[in-house]
């Protein structure tokens, strides 16, 4: 049974909001985590600033605990721990927590990466610069990372907008639980067909935007 | 002034320990210029990382100024960094930053002020002879621009020691010399004393005050540059010298290095030998230079059959020379293959321009009849593009083990 055109906005327009909503605070959750702990992971390795293997070894075990599990399997696993934390297992609220678990350890790896790619040469001209740790963390490590940070929000942004598809399906909301609950158990064509185009367009938008900034803050590192 | 005093770094315990550096001694006065070369592997990066104490050396002391920076704590050790000033090799400027950034970064970790910042990075882009590319990345700077960036850099907190790390590596001759001739300015203005770390011989010989040759990480000779030049038995004063491609030899003649510097020399040597010993005597290859008004420089020379090499040596020494009979046997039937400058591990075969002489000596013995494919015009560095053999090329059986990114870069030529 499709729903008239006419009724589309009414539905659609609120789900896109919880949409937003969700992986917004996601997302601002994972930087303000993430970037801290990728950047620990990678200093904490023989590689970094300040190597000690028990902290990277223990940092790394735990990484990789919120990367092994399927998105789903992770969702229902943590439901005891959701509702201890945010007191509910439904809706948005119920849907950041594991979504949050999830992207951290995704966005750790990606800024590890990402820091590890700046040449140790660079770090050298920190220390000989008279810098402090943070100081070469902050002007040589994330400075100059900056493009690759940028690339590694963009990937974990599109990726947290599936995943907020995923929480949908078991009621948190969004595009997710509209296009499963009108969509696929009603059998409504319409708004399956708005569902997909708008995921499609939103993930478009989000990665040309993140691609004209990666081109935008690494110019400078083009030849002229 | 800077003082280095039995400077030791070993890596590993037991039987795997390594020494990098073994009690390096090293003093550099004020207003002066101490090179430090020696082959590759010899310790020289381990040297600078431990003047600069980006490592920490296992013993010894680093004295600046009689300040000992060498069991500082962190906190301690960021502040005694700042009487260091160090220039890279390739400059190691942050990409992202313009070059008036680069340079104020040392100050923006002090704290400066934002202006008294923008003064002081006017300043000494004035002082390196850019004061319009301030604005400009490090991108869209030449090589030679990059370093003059990287010395305002070093610069900027006027420290009283600079450490140039192979700093004019991989430049053109033109650029190197214009480099050297910046830091010879700076040093006078501005009281420095400088320890270059190079593999250049020309670099030492255009601008050092005293020389060390480091090798298995030891400091093997040392001296003022001058002095070792005059001093015929002096190591070094070979390496200064770099030995040019001799003609060949006419048949069964003798063929003789000489060594001119032990003293006064008449100019027309090869002549008065000639007729001393009674036989013809020919110039194969030569370099002589006036230093400190003295000539000092190196021969090739064939002197003619018959003679004994207790009689040459009688007749080079009335001259006030001092000579080495030399025999050279070469391998026969060269197999050809190209080698190209910088290294391709893993399969091997490569020519590196920052090979130091002594590396480029021993690539190039294992290169007979060895003809240079590009000489980039220039008999300033020894910028070897050859046609090599393979055959020849050996390393001692322990080394074939190692990994390719284990060799320095002659071994890795020589594989």
């Amino acid at each position: 049974m499709n729903s008239a055109w006419s009724d589309v906005p009414g539905l659609v327009l609120p789900a896109l909001g919880q949409t937003a909503l969700m992986v917004g605070i996601v997302m601002s959750i994972v930087v303000l985590v993430g970037l801290p702990l990728g950047v620990v992971l990678h200093n904490t390795s023989p590689a970094g600033l300040f190597p000690n293997r028990p902290v990277n070894v223990a940092l790394s075990w735990i990484t990789n605990l919120g990367r092994s599990l399927p998105f789903l399997v992770l969702m229902a696993a943590v439901i005891p721990f959701t509702r201890l934390l945010v007191g509910t297992t439904l809706g948005i609220q119920a849907a950041i927590v594991p979504m949050s678990l999830a992207g951290i350890a995704f966005f750790a790896r990606l800024v590890e990466n990402a820091v590890r790619e700046v040449s140790p040469g660079n770090i050298d001209v920190g220390w000989v610069g008279g810098g402090s740790t943070v100081q070469i963390i902050r002007t040589i490590q994330l400075g100059e990372a900056l493009p690759g940070l940028i690339a590694a929000l963009t990937i974990n942004l599109i990726a947290m907008i599936e995943y907020s598809a995923i929480a949908g399906a078991i009621g948190a909301g969004g595009l997710g639980y509209l296009a499963i609950n009108y969509g696929y158990q009603r059998f409504d064509a319409t708004i399956m067909l708005v569902c997909v185009v708008l995921l499609i367009a939103s993930v478009q938008l989000i990665q040309f935007t993140g691609d004209r900034a990666v081109r935008f803050t690494s110019r400078a590192l083009q030849h002229s | 002034m800077i003082q280095l005093k039995g400077v030791t770094k070993s890596y590993g315990t037991g039987s795997a320990a390594f020494t990098a550096l073994d009690s390096v001694d090293l003093t550099v006065a004020a207003g002066e210029i101490a090179a430090v070369v020696g082959p590759s592997g010899a310790g020289k990066s381990t040297l600078s990382r431990c003047v600069n104490l980006l490592t920490r050396p296992t013993s010894g002391t680093v004295t600046v100024n009689g300040h000992e920076l060498t069991h500082l704590d962190r906190r301690q050790l960021r502040k005694a960094r700042q009487s260091i000033g160090t220039v890279f090799q390739g400059s190691n400027l942050l990409g992202r930053r313009t070059a008036a950034e680069n340079i104020a970064l040392p100050l923006e970790y002090l704290g400066v002020t934002r202006a008294a910042t923008a003064s002081r990075v006017g300043e000494l882009l004035e002082l390196v002879g850019l004061p319009d590319h301030g604005r400009a990345y490090p991108a869209q700077l030449s090589g030679g621009q990059r370093q003059r960036i990287g010395i305002a850099r070093a610069l900027a907190l006027r420290p009283t020691v600079l450490l140039a790390d192979e700093a004019t590596s991989g430049l053109d001759p033109t650029t190197t010399d214009s480099i050297l001739a910046l830091i010879r300015s700076i040093l006078a203005a501005e009281n420095l004393s400088v320890i270059l770390i190079t593999h250049e011989m020309d670099v030492v010989r255009s601008i050092a005050d005293t020389v060390a040759n480091l090798e298995h990480g030891r400091i093997v000779e040392s001296g003022r540059v001058s002095d070792l030049l005059t001093d015929p038995t002096s190591r070094l004063a070979r390496q200064l010298l770099l030995p040019r491609n001799a003609v060949d030899a006419p048949p069964d003649h003798a063929v003789w290095e000489i060594l001119l510097g032990a003293g006064e020399v008449a100019l027309d040597w090869p002549g008065r030998l000639g007729v001393a010993l009674g036989t013809s005597v020919s110039l194969l290859a030569a370099s002589i230079e006036s230093i400190g008004l003295i000539p000092i420089g190196r021969a090739t020379i064939a002197i003619g059959p018959g003679l004994s090499a207790e009689r040459v040596e009688r007749a080079l020494g009335v001259l006030g020379l001092h000579g080495v009979e030399v025999t050279e046997k070469r391998p026969a039937s060269p197999r050809s293959c190209v080698v190209d400058q910088g290294r391709y591990a893993p399969d091997g075969a490569a020519m590196s321009d920052p090979a130091d002489p002594v590396s480029a000596e021993a690539i190039t013995k294992h290169l007979p009849h060895h003809q240079p494919a590009t000489s980039n015009g220039s008999s300033h560095t020894p910028k070897l593009g050859v046609c090599a053999t393979t055959r020849g090329a050996s390393l001692p059986g322990e080394l074939q083990e190692r990994e390719s990114h284990d060799f320095s870069l002659a071994e890795e030529v020589n594989r």
